[in-house]
């Protein structure tokens, strides 16, 4: 994989001086192909799918699906196994709130979760409608997989999980959660949105019964995502949102649900961002996740390791990097808003990353920020030199504020 | 934290345009609120700011934007002192604008030749209009031998001391037409001499007019002048006096003869005994303005001094 060459498909990054991008892991850059697609439906076809009979509605009808197939194919899953969203908090409520819980109620998560996938649960426990169990990281490696096996047990109906943590990029044991999930009768929601993105995700290799995640974290449009489920499981699973299109029949009597993934589709699409989001994960796979994975952790790696080497740098999580991926959360000595930090590195260095808390603040408050803390993710068009300008303007900023 | 104090102020200004602004106002105020309740501020625009300006300090010097982090907490009392050192002489010079508006009919005061932006009662325009006390600074007009519009049995004479090469001198004089043509019988105007040293050409053309006064032929000559304004040469004045149907040869005679030159320093004079410091200069009984009166100022006045001259004749 050619970063270099990648860069050339990023109009953003084609103009002069383009800025260190590092805020990956909030959202990404969009190559031509997929402003092309968005642009192909807003400029040539802005018709409706699947209710007209007209040219225009048969042309969006056809790429519309066709997106739906790429989809499933960059997770593995088949193309009824994919549900459009507006991203993968939407996805994550959808499940929380359409799940039976009715026999067990018991859901089991961790305190490394993003709060998409937090708080949809924390709300449901708060009225009493489930029993919500967090599973502690370890504070060693930061790893979730032990701590999770020990709380899911016969009652456990749902354990919610990362694939990828948005605040360490420390990946869980999927498979294995999924395993001894499925062997105790439970079922598994994994928040994709880091790992889709990331690391090519097998869902239907990995076991697991639902999959949510955004595109514009995988080089799609904003204000699209996906919940990938299980067939027969979405065919059990309730509806949280119904409205034209979810339905075969209405009376006054009493409606007809459509079959899954429509029967949660409600009302008009975004099909530009569907389309938009079909040209990403076509762009990634021609490409190759592998390819892809590989490279941000090279890039991370050399980064970890000249980060580890300053003096007023520290690093959250784990100390070795063995485990993590593009993602790095760091802070400076002695400086207690993490917001200083990466505003000075926009206004010296044009170097974007993201403060704060990063939608996930028991994490990084566990990882010891109480503050916040700064986030470096990195992707496929970030290069070395792009790294090397990072780290010198870091060594600046630490310059500047311990003085 | 200190900042905000700046910043709440400037966001509040640029939120009357703009409403993101207005959050970052808001913001401000609600730190202010919490430090002045002994409170840690809840929201981090202070360190926003702060780290903007130290960064852009970085960009250009290193060691400068080290020594202003070090240091910030004293530049952020300094940038608040000054700020509002700033806005307190600001608002003096409003405060002394608007007195001066208010006694004077001018922002800039009675020593001004500047422009008012700010005139809603239309009391002055372009340069500076002087309203004095009662006894000062007050030429009694009509005099004889000075060049006179209008009825000469008229109530009200005003008195003008103007310069052909002044501009504001010529924006009057169309000003002064208009109130001649309304205030027909009622209102005369008497012009006296007075040209500014600093204009070019102008003691040429009071010259000129003065002869033109002498053959009775002021008020079809003064327009000519002040069309040319500050390109009067004598050359120049010949040809408007055959132009305007004057004898030549005795407007030739007059404008290189002494005397004419002893008759505009007569009226020089008047007018520096009465303070005058700028043209025109205006005297309707016993006020005076500077500058290119508005038409209702002029009204205004006049039909002041009428009415009262009106209650008089009804008390007799």
């Amino acid at each position: 994989m050619d970063a270099k060459k990648i860069r050339d498909d990023f109009p953003i990054l084609c103009r002069q001086n383009p800025q260190a991008y590092f805020d990956n892991a909030c959202t990404t850059f969009k190559p031509n192909k997929v402003i092309e697609a968005v642009d192909w439906y807003n400029r040539e076809n802005p018709a409706c799918a699947g209710r007209s009979l007209h040219r225009l509605s048969a042309a969006v009808d056809e790429k519309f699906a066709r997106a739906r197939e790429e989809v499933a194919r960059h997770i593995n899953s088949k193309p009824e196994e994919v549900v459009w969203t507006r991203n993968s908090s939407e996805a994550m409520n959808l499940v929380a709130l359409a799940f039976d819980f009715t026999g067990k109620n018991k859901v089991v998560t961790t305190n490394l979760e993003h709060h998409s996938a937090l708080l949809p649960f924390m709300s449901l426990a708060k009225k009493g409608r489930i029993g919500l169990e967090f599973a502690i990281a370890e504070k060693s490696d930061c790893s979730v997989d032990a701590g999770l096996e020990k709380k899911i047990d016969e009652k456990t109906a749902l354990v919610v999980v990362h694939h990828t943590n948005n605040t360490l990029g420390t990946s869980a044991d999927i498979g294995r959660i999924a395993k001894v999930a499925h062997e105790k009768g439970a079922l598994v929601l994994v928040d994709g949105a880091q790992g889709v993105a990331h690391h090519k995700v097998d869902f239907r290799g990995l076991g697991i019964d639902f999959l949510a995640f955004s595109g514009h974290k995988m080089l799609g449009p904003t204000g699209i995502g996906c919940l990938v489920g299980k067939y027969p499981l979405l065919e059990k699973l309730g509806t949280f949102m119904l409205g034209g299109e979810t339905v075969e029949t209405v009376g006054l009597e009493g409606f007809v649900l459509k079959k899954p993934p429509k029967k949660f589709e409600a009302g008009i699409q975004d099909y530009a961002g569907a389309i938009g989001l079909g040209a990403a994960c076509s762009y990634l796979g021609n490409i190759g996740m592998r390819g892809i994975e590989e490279h941000e952790k090279k890039l991370c790696r050399y980064l970890f390791d000249k980060m580890k080497a300053m003096d007023r740098i520290r690093i959250f999580g784990p100390q070795e990097f063995a485990g993590r991926s593009g993602t790095i959360i760091f802070g400076v000595n002695g400086v207690k808003s993490a917001h200083e930090v990466a505003l000075m590195l926009s206004e010296m260095s044009d170097v974007c990353v993201r403060s704060g808390m990063f939608c996930a603040q028991p994490a990084v408050e566990f990882l010891g920020a109480p503050h916040g803390a700064v986030r470096l993710s990195a992707y496929l068009y970030n290069t070395i030199e792009d790294a090397d300008r990072f780290l010198d303007a870091l060594q600046k900023v630490a310059g500047i504020l311990g003085k | 934290m200190v900042l905000c104090f700046i910043a709440a102020i400037v966001y509040a200004v640029l939120g009357i345009f703009s409403a993101k602004y207005r959050a970052l106002a808001t913001e401000a105020f609600g730190c202010i609120i919490r430090t002045a309740s002994l409170r840690p501020c809840e929201t981090d625009l202070d360190t926003r700011i702060k780290a903007g300006l130290i960064g852009r300090v970085g960009k250009v010097s290193q060691g400068a934007a080290g020594f202003l982090a070090s240091n910030f907490k004293a530049f952020s009392w300094l940038a608040v002192f000054a700020f509002f050192a700033i806005n307190l002489f600001l608002f003096y010079q409003l405060a002394a604008g608007v007195y001066n508006w208010y006694y004077f009919g001018n922002c800039n005061g009675p020593e001004s030749t500047g422009f008012c932006p700010f005139n809603p009662f239309n009391t002055g325009e372009g340069g500076k209009s002087v309203i004095s006390e009662p006894g000062d600074l007050v030429v009694q007009g009509p005099i004889d031998d000075a060049p006179l519009y209008g009825s000469p049995s008229a109530w009200i004479t005003i008195v003008e001391f103007g310069c052909f090469s002044c501009p504001y001198t010529k924006k009057a004089f169309t000003t002064m037409q208009q109130v001649l043509d309304d205030y027909r019988g009622k209102v005369n105007v008497q012009w006296r001499f007075y040209p500014l040293p600093n204009h070019p050409t102008s003691n040429e053309a009071a010259k000129a007019a003065a002869c033109a006064y002498m053959q009775g032929k002021f008020r079809e000559f003064a327009p000519l002048l002040f069309e040319a304004q500050r390109n009067n040469t004598r050359e120049n004045v010949i040809g408007y006096a055959e132009k305007a149907g004057l004898d030549k040869e005795a407007f030739v005679k007059c404008f290189d003869k002494n005397e004419v030159q002893k008759y505009l320093e007569r009226d020089s004079a008047a007018g520096n005994f009465s303070g005058i410091y700028g043209t025109p200069t205006f005297f309707i009984g016993n006020k005076s303005y500077v500058g290119p009166q508005t038409y209702e100022t002029f009204k205004q006045e006049i039909d002041r001094q009428l009415s009262s001259y009106s209650e008089i004749t009804a008390a007799k």
